[in-house]
């Protein structure tokens, strides 16, 4: 059951996102393909907007389409379908996890390939050098997979601010006030995540990870207020090999709580749906 | 006999004047049961609360024994709105219900849709909205299961049809299920309810039994709704 | 096929009057099987547990019998078909009489009228 929902959502994402996107794709190849020539600067700019219409696009389909499911008037149908809010909810984060990747494919690729296109020369030289094995060794296995987490966990940051702020938008008592109960959840969400940041940031709690991370040191807890900006440890005026951002315990932990909170609040919400 | 559907001390307050009030009825198996009564007078809610749409404020719904969504695969509804999505066909709706619902005969559903002269691969969008609820209809009754909900499955549609879609809707209703029709059209419909339930400004008013009404008061149920209704508002006035 | 039911009586006994009808007429006669309950709900536009009370009182009146898997015969011997004709006529005739009555119209009237009236 859970697979039909997805692969219901997956059809209806195809649906509305066929032709936005294949536009794009024209622009994009349009910029590329116009390379070397004396309108590149306009062409990289009308490629990198195409790229950004592109994400902007997936972004708003992922969203309104939640939103349409749960609370338009296919609600009458998604609803009375026989499987459990929780197969329901899953769906939707899985079909929105899918086209997530499907985003961040574009925009990596896209992005890559203009770059390529509008580096020309230097490119090759780049490569010449190995250049992109340097960075890959001084990141490592381990950073790649750090950073394949970090890709997930926003993704999971995404789902869990839209869902909640649509369906606790809508539920019972604040259903009168239509899409204006979402944006007052949304906001809420928006302000505590500020507070929990600035608070965040005078605790001296902080978790460090190292960008060019080992199997044996990825992480370390510091009892250090977060230094935000990445900034190589100097000691005695040589740079030290590990460059490295903290992200602030409070703030991570809230995150966390944050996204199981969400996940549960939701869960609640569309079990005890009421549609007008 | 059990119940199917189970209403005890059921309220709902919809904010506007839209709510229901102290509801208790029982629907039993194998009944075709109407649901009249003037627009606005809780028939709908009552609907949605049935098919857990809706969370009562006070009371319990009661679907086949459970809580509505532990029921939902017993039951083939069909609302007053249309719910699909106005890019579909009839041709991909088919296959959704096929996926998700074990009772659903795509030849029954085929059968009725082409019997409203309905084709299959347009979208929702380029059907005006008398057809739209026709091809809804095919869905639902295309379902053999314990219960149909109908929502005004006549509403927007024009007297010609209404017979045709009341002669799908007896062809293609399952022998031994329950059926919960709501209309406002009484005298087209009246002829296929063994009970009827009045309702009026979010409660229900009478509960009868069709042919008795007739036998005893040598009126159809239509009059006899004008009746109940005027009644109302004399009492209302004076 | 059109209506033919009138929603201000029980449906069930008009639908006994219409099936002694078939029957006086010959129009169904001994032997000949019944129609299911289904297939008579959906030809009138009537509700399915109707017919089948209208069938059962058909069955406890000796009119038709029920087989189990078989379906729903009518069992009526010619002598049977005649008293039902006789029995059908004076009933109708009954209401006509208490009809004119209501009107007003003497036996003398009726048996003008009736002359008067077309074959």
């Amino acid at each position: 059951m859970l697979a039909k929902l997805i692969v219901l959502d997956l059809k209806i994402y195809g649906k509305m996102l066929w032709k936005p996107l294949s536009i794009c794709l024209l622009v994009l190849i349009a910029s590329i393909s116009a390379a070397g020539s004396s309108l590149y600067s306009i062409a990289l700019i009308a490629g990198l907007f195409s790229l950004l219409v592109a994400g902007g696009f997936i972004l708003y389909v992922m969203i309104s389409h939640y939103a349409r499911h749960f609370y338009g008037d296919q609600g009458y149908l998604i609803h009375t379908l026989p499987v459990t809010p929780a197969q329901r909810l899953w769906a939707k984060f899985i079909s929105g996890f899918l086209l997530y990747i499907v985003a961040a494919l574009i925009l990596l690729s896209g992005a890559y390939f203009l770059m390529r296109t509008a580096l020309g020369e230097a490119y090759d030289n780049f490569i010449k050098l190995g250049g992109l094995k340097i960075i890959v060794n001084y990141v490592g296995t381990p950073g790649l997979l750090l950073f394949l987490g970090i890709i997930l966990f926003m993704y999971l940051g995404l789902f869990a601010n839209y869902s909640l702020s649509i369906s606790l938008g809508m539920n019972k008592h604040l259903q009168r006030f239509r899409s204006g109960g979402i944006a007052i959840v949304f906001i809420a969400i928006f302000a505590v995540q500020q507070l929990v940041n600035f608070i965040s940031q005078k605790v001296p709690l902080s978790l460090r990870i190292f960008l060019n991370p080992r199997w044996y040191k990825m992480m370390e807890i510091v009892t250090q207020a977060p230094n935000i900006y990445e900034e190589p440890l100097r000691h005695h005026g040589i740079p030290s090999a590990t460059v490295y951002t903290d992200i602030g315990l409070f703030s991570l932990f809230y995150s966390l709580a944050f996204l199981v909170i969400s996940f549960v609040l939701v869960h609640r919400e569309l079990k005890r749906i009421n549609l007008r | 006999m059990n119940n199917v559907i189970e209403l005890n001390r059921v309220s709902k307050n919809y904010g506007s004047s839209r709510g229901v009030l102290d509801l208790n009825v029982g629907i039993a198996e194998g009944q075709i049961t109407g649901l009249l009564g003037p627009n606005g007078c809780g028939k709908t809610t009552l609907i949605k609360l049935i098919m857990g749409l809706l969370q009562p404020d006070t009371g319990e719904v009661r679907l086949a024994g459970k809580a509505p969504r532990e029921s939902l695969h017993l039951v083939s509804y069909l609302p007053e709105k249309t719910y699909l999505r106005d890019s579909i066909t009839m041709k991909e709706a088919f296959d959704v219900f096929t996926a998700f619902y074990v009772d659903f005969s795509v030849e029954r559903a085929r059968h009725i849709l082409s019997e409203f002269r309905i084709e299959e691969r347009i979208p929702l969008r380029n059907m005006s909205k008398g057809m739209q609820e026709k091809a809804q209809l095919s869905l639902v009754m295309g379902r053999e299961c314990p219960l149909y909900i109908l929502d005004e499955p006549m509403g927007g549609v024009d007297p010609l049809s209404r017979e045709t879609i009341l002669r799908e809707i007896l062809q293609n209703y399952h022998p031994g299920s329950a059926m919960l029709l709501s209309t406002h059209l009484v005298s087209e419909v009246e002829s296929i309810f063994e009970r009827v339930l009045f309702m009026d400004e979010g409660r229900i008013i009478e509960d009868v039994e069709v042919e008795k009404i007739r036998m005893e008061e040598n009126m159809s149920i239509d009059a006899y709704f004008r009746k109940i209704y005027k009644n109302k508002e004399n009492r209302h006035v004076g | 096929m059109s209506y033919p039911f009138n929603n201000e009586q029980p449906i069930y006994l008009q639908l006994i009057d219409i099936y002694k009808q078939k029957f006086v007429r010959g129009e169904l006669m001994d032997g000949d099987q019944l129609p299911s309950v289904r297939e008579v709900a959906m030809i009138y536009g009537v509700n399915p547990n109707t017919v089948q009370k209208a069938f059962s009182e058909l069955d406890r009146d000796g009119f038709t019998k029920s087989e189990r898997t078989a379906g729903r015969f009518v069992t009526l011997t010619q002598e049977q078909r005649k008293v039902l004709q006789e029995e059908m006529a004076r009933q109708y005739l009954g209401d006509f009489l208490d009809k004119m009555r209501a009107l007003g119209i003497d036996r003398q009237d009726i048996h003008r009228m009736i002359g008067e009236e077309r074959e």
